[in-house]
């Protein structure tokens, strides 16, 4: 498995059924998607969606109750010296907070069987050299994230897998997550990534499995979901009532406020001119990839 | 194998949480001794020209076991308290290795405890019944103790690392451990001795050969309290390897 080849990540028909005492709790049904190398894919869905426990049968911390996920066809426990093949971050935990930034490193390189002159290197990319003999627990949670992305690039890995990694990073460390995870795709490494908040990695991504409530609704490159925002057309007039008899689009009425969707500027002017219709506005909207987000999955408290 | 034993050993030595408990055990041990050497003599205890006394004394020692105990659960429940978990069955998804590597570092570190622990007690011994009338202990009864000292710190600290494991939860695995010693045990070995003996502290009192002074309690001989030691070693770690692979770690 070498860079120029790439890992293939592949998800097939994995579900998970917890036990809660006499309850049983879905949290994964039959979700199969794949994340490919040399692209950043965005694994997005709201809280609660079952990303984490997604990631977590991956990497077979937690069992599958049916499906499998394999690495170029490998499951994780089968792959040889793994923390070299693949790179993990499941968030800020996983940080004794009496143990120094370095020495955290230190176990987990001597585990993996990665010289130590390595720990130097992934302090420097994720920016924490300064703060490298600071225990973890005086850490803020931004700084816990930039350790826990440095444990996942200690093998110089060939595949990242990353839960939420920007949470909690300040607006500069986002950008440089960004141009790091990038950088690392252009590489031909396969970057798989979580998130609640499609905005926060709208930029990151090239490709995108959305899931709700356990499920996939989507997947598909972020061109083809940006190309499926629908525009919709406002009109403001005193005669609302006259574009019920539109039939160019899918028409709201909302007070003296009209909003079509499935149209074009074009139409609804057209429209308004050969009925008489006295317009104070007619504008476009293009709707935002967020609220694409939002409609596929049912969330609207994100 | 020989990368997850250095990857435990440092997982240790990096943090401070070893000192705490290495030196609660070494304090145990001084107040035992210092204390049977004071009430020498008194309240049924023999005196020091008692060689019975003596060789209580030099195992004072074995109070410590049961830090070597909680050294042990703390070993295992902080990797899950803290969630290192995650990646120490990412860098070894075999986790009966990771297991196997965790007891035989504790095992040595156990080991290492014990025989500064014994040489705690020799020292204060040496201390405590100085210029005083006393028993003299043979040097092969010396040697026995300090070998019973060394194989209870260890097997104790693997017993630690096998219940830990178990439980998970350090709170739980901390607090059950001080009730299983402090009051059970006790209890069972005061008013069921002849159960008693056959409970790992009863095993533990066995190894030494010492303690059949306060209650006339008999325990095992030696090599039976040894095996029976181990054989509770056996049972938990069988345990481990059987439900720790099937776990889910959430």
């Amino acid at each position: 498995m070498t860079a120029r080849s790439g890992t293939l990540v592949e998800v097939k028909n994995l579900s998970k059924v917890f036990s809660r005492g006499k309850e049983e709790v879905r949290a994964v049904t039959d979700l199969s998607f794949v994340a490919k190398p040399g692209r950043v894919t965005g694994f997005l869905g709201p809280n609660g969606a079952g990303k984490t426990t997604s990631l977590r049968c991956l990497l077979e911390l937690v069992t599958p109750s049916s499906g499998v996920a394999t690495f170029n066809g490998k499951q994780y426990s089968d792959l040889t010296d793994p923390a070299k093949l693949v790179g993990v971050s499941l968030g800020f935990t996983g940080l004794h907070p009496g143990r120094s930034a370095y020495k955290h490193l230190l176990v987990f390189a001597t585990a993996a069987g990665i010289e130590e002159k390595r720990i130097e290197e992934v302090l420097e990319l994720v920016g924490l050299t300064h703060a490298k003999n600071r225990k973890a627990g005086s850490f803020s949670t931004g700084m816990k994230q930039r350790l826990s992305l440095a444990t996942a690039l200690l093998g110089d890995p060939e595949v990242l897998i990353l839960d939420e990694p920007v949470n909690g990073l300040d607006p500069e460390g986002i950008v440089e997550v960004r141009h790091l995870l990038r950088n690392l795709a252009a590489q031909g490494k396969t970057v798989l990534l979580s998130s609640h908040v499609l905005s926060e990695v709208q930029q990151t991504v090239d490709d995108v499995v959305i899931i709700a409530n356990g499920k996939k609704v989507k997947e598909c490159t972020l061109q083809e979901l940006i190309e499926d925002t629908r525009p919709v057309i406002h009109a403001v007039t005193p005669t609302p009532e006259k574009f019920n008899s539109f039939t160019g689009g899918q028409v709201q009425l909302a007070g003296d406020r009209v909003s079509i969707y499935d149209t074009s500027l074009a139409k609804v002017g057209n429209f308004a001119f050969t009925n008489n219709i006295e317009l104070h506005e007619l504008s476009e909207e293009l709707q935002d990839l967020e609220q694409v987000f939002l409609e596929l999955t049912g969330d609207r408290n994100v | 194998m020989f990368r997850q034993m250095r990857a435990e050993w440092y997982k240790v030595f990096t943090t401070r949480t070893w000192i705490g408990i290495v030196l609660a055990a070494f304090v145990f041990t001084g107040m035992t001794v210092f204390g049977y050497a004071q009430i020498a003599g008194t309240l049924g205890i023999p005196t020091l020209e008692d060689v019975r006394l003596m060789n209580l004394l030099y195992g004072g020692s074995a109070t410590g076991v049961a830090l070597a105990l909680i050294l042990g659960v703390v070993g295992a429940t902080a990797e899950y308290r803290y969630g290192t978990v995650d990646h120490t069955y990412l860098v070894e998804p075999k986790r009966s290795h990771v297991l196997v590597a965790k007891l035989a570092v504790h095992a040595i570190i156990g080991a290492l405890v014990g025989l500064a622990s014994f040489g705690i007690a020799f020292a204060a011994t040496t201390a405590a019944v100085s210029g005083k009338t006393h028993a003299q202990v043979t040097t092969s009864a010396l040697l026995e103790i300090g070998g019973a000292t060394v194989a209870a710190f260890s097997i104790y600290t693997m017993l630690g690392i096998a219940f830990g494991s178990l439980v998970r939860n350090q709170l739980v695995g901390v607090a059950a451990t001080f009730g299983w010693i402090f009051i059970f045990e006790r209890l069972m070995v005061v008013f069921t001795p002849d159960l008693g003996k056959w409970l790992p502290g009863g095993a533990v009192n066995g190894l030494f050969g010492v303690t059949a002074i306060m209650n006339g309690q008999e325990y095992l001989p030696r090599n039976e309290s040894a095996l029976l030691l181990l054989a509770y070693g056996v049972i938990l770690i069988g345990a481990c390897l059987i439900v720790t692979p099937k776990r889910d770690i959430n």
